[in-house]
């Protein structure tokens, strides 16, 4: 059995990997996402008394999760979103662009960094897969560096 | 250079595509990861591609939930749920498929009274039971002999077990006291109740030890939401050292309802009182049990049965215009049917025999 004081632990190391999780199933629905994850833990407490300190919460969190985001579609099911036509969804900015006034905010990169975008932007997604693994990261990982260049990127524009 | 990278940084900032491509081949990723049976994904590959899509998206990710609201609503919900699993108001259920079916074949004789049919109706989710005349027409303390019937034309299940047996109290009693039901002054339905001046001592001097906690949290209870209610004068000795683990009550338009949760670690004790303006609001009840063995109770003052279960029992009567519902786990069989038998009024002030 697992005592509450471990719950809250659980709770403080999962949550975010959980809501991570909802989120990418629900159609990056932030409050949908907010609802199924607290109702994994709602269920996650409810029966913690079953489990057991060897068992893999992990794994039963994320089978949780499935349930629940099942659950939660069959009821109310999130509005069909095509990451091509809902700015929404994507919750992309769009900077409209540099002023081209000469001072490129490419300057404020690294030359690694530089390097990252250029990787980025000259190879298809085969290419980048090789490239994040001679890098030594997923492709998720590399993604997310790109991401934060580019966002650094429009905050110089600002 | 300069221009080149120049370029680069159109780019960067002005493709929406960007984005949206690396949330495609992410979500590609993860697709395929989900695709594999649970036990043998990569969970660390799906947090680092979830983090990823969160992180591209911009979002930030909610401050968790404490502990302690979860456990509030995790309570919330058991009691709820409790309620649901003891007790499914049929007002929905008579209207789907509440089909009264297969027991008219039994006739307890003794009373003349075709209970079963009467009262107590299969419906292919367990029994449903008319609690506004179920005081009415069983008769109070009947005098029968252990009865078995097993029914060969049940549609939900195959066999229904109903037996009556003979109260063996251990309030103090031999058995010769036993089978003597404990005579109580009603109080609901009409009657005037006697007021003791001190209804919770002299409560307490009638029950048994272990009931002490009980009998004080349906005091305390019945009191703050005035209404008169009874208590249980009887809990066997080894569930001795019982808390009130949960409480609450309710004010509704047709009842005042009060839930307790008493439990000492071993043994589980769930009751609910619901105090009904009057006896015609009272539902039907339907009680989900997929073995339909159960065992009409015997007291002199209200009528009720109880389902017998694998690991839980529920006993379900009806004083006045009160219905009680028990819930035990952990207890034996005989401890419901000895608790459930002998509650008394809190007014009358009495279980004199």
């Amino acid at each position: 059995m697992i005592e509450p004081e471990h719950c809250t632990l659980i709770i403080e190391k999962y949550y975010n990997e959980i809501f991570s999780y909802c989120y990418a199933k629900l159609g990056y629905s932030h409050h949908s996402a907010e609802d199924c994850t607290q109702e994994v833990f709602v269920v996650f407490f409810s029966k913690h008394e079953r489990l057991d300190e060897t068992d893999n919460i992990r794994l039963w969190l994320y089978r949780a999760a499935d349930n629940v985001i099942k659950a939660f579609v069959r009821k109310a099911p999130p509005p069909a979103v095509s990451l091509e036509d809902s700015p929404e969804a994507m919750n992309i900015a769009d900077s409209g662009g540099f002023a081209e006034n000469g001072d490129s905010p490419l300057d404020l990169l690294s030359s690694e960094e530089r390097q990252l975008l250029e990787l980025y932007y000259n190879s298809d997604y085969g290419q980048r897969n090789e490239a994040a693994k001679r890098l030594g990261l997923s492709l998720p990982a590399l993604y997310r560096k790109i991401h934060k260049l580019k966002k650094k990127l429009r905050a110089a524009e600002k | 250079m300069n221009k080149e990278w120049f370029n680069l940084k159109d780019i960067s900032i002005t493709d929406k595509l960007s984005d949206k491509n690396m949330l495609y081949d992410l979500q590609r990723l993860l697709d395929e990861e989900l695709a594999k049976p649970l036990e043998e994904r990569d969970l660390d590959a799906v947090k680092d591609i979830t983090d990823a899509i969160v992180g591209i998206n911009d979002e930030e990710i909610p401050k968790p939930v404490g502990a302690e609201g979860i456990l509030a609503e995790v309570s919330a919900r058991k009691k709820r749920g409790r309620i649901v699993q003891l007790r499914r108001w049929a007002a929905v259920i008579s209207a789907c498929f509440a089909v009264c079916i297969a027991l008219n074949f039994y006739t307890l004789r003794t009373y003349g009274y075709n209970v079963v049919e009467t009262l107590i109706k299969a419906v292919s989710s367990g029994f449903s039971v008319d609690l506004a005349h179920f005081d009415d027409q069983l008769p109070l303390s009947p005098a029968t002999t252990a009865t078995t019937v097993t029914t060969e034309d049940m549609q939900s299940v195959t066999t229904v077990t109903v037996t009556t047996i003979k109260s063996q109290s251990t309030l103090g009693s031999t058995e010769a006291q036993t089978t003597e039901p404990i005579t109580t002054t009603r109080s609901a339905g009409g009657s005037t109740p006697s007021v003791s001046a001190d209804p919770l001592s002299e409560a307490l001097g009638n029950s048994a030890e272990a009931a002490e906690p009980v009998v004080r949290a349906i005091w305390e209870a019945s009191s703050q939401n005035s209404m008169e209610v009874c208590y249980p004068t009887y809990i066997p000795y080894d569930a001795e050292g019982l808390e009130l683990t949960d409480s609450s009550s309710e004010q509704l338009k047709d009842s005042k309802d009060l839930y307790f949760t008493f439990s000492n670690g071993e043994k589980t004790l769930d009751l609910i009182i619901e105090e009904y303006i009057s006896k015609d609001l009272m539902p039907e009840a339907v009680i989900p049990s997929d073995k339909m063995d159960y065992y009409l109770m015997e007291s002199a003052d209200y009528n009720g049965f109880i389902i017998f279960e694998d690991e839980s029992n529920t006993a379900l009567f009806v004083y006045g215009n009160t219905v009680y519902t028990l819930h035990t786990r952990g207890f034996d069989r005989s401890d419901i049917r000895d608790i459930a038998e002998n509650f008394v009024p809190f007014f009358t002030g009495s279980s004199e025999k």
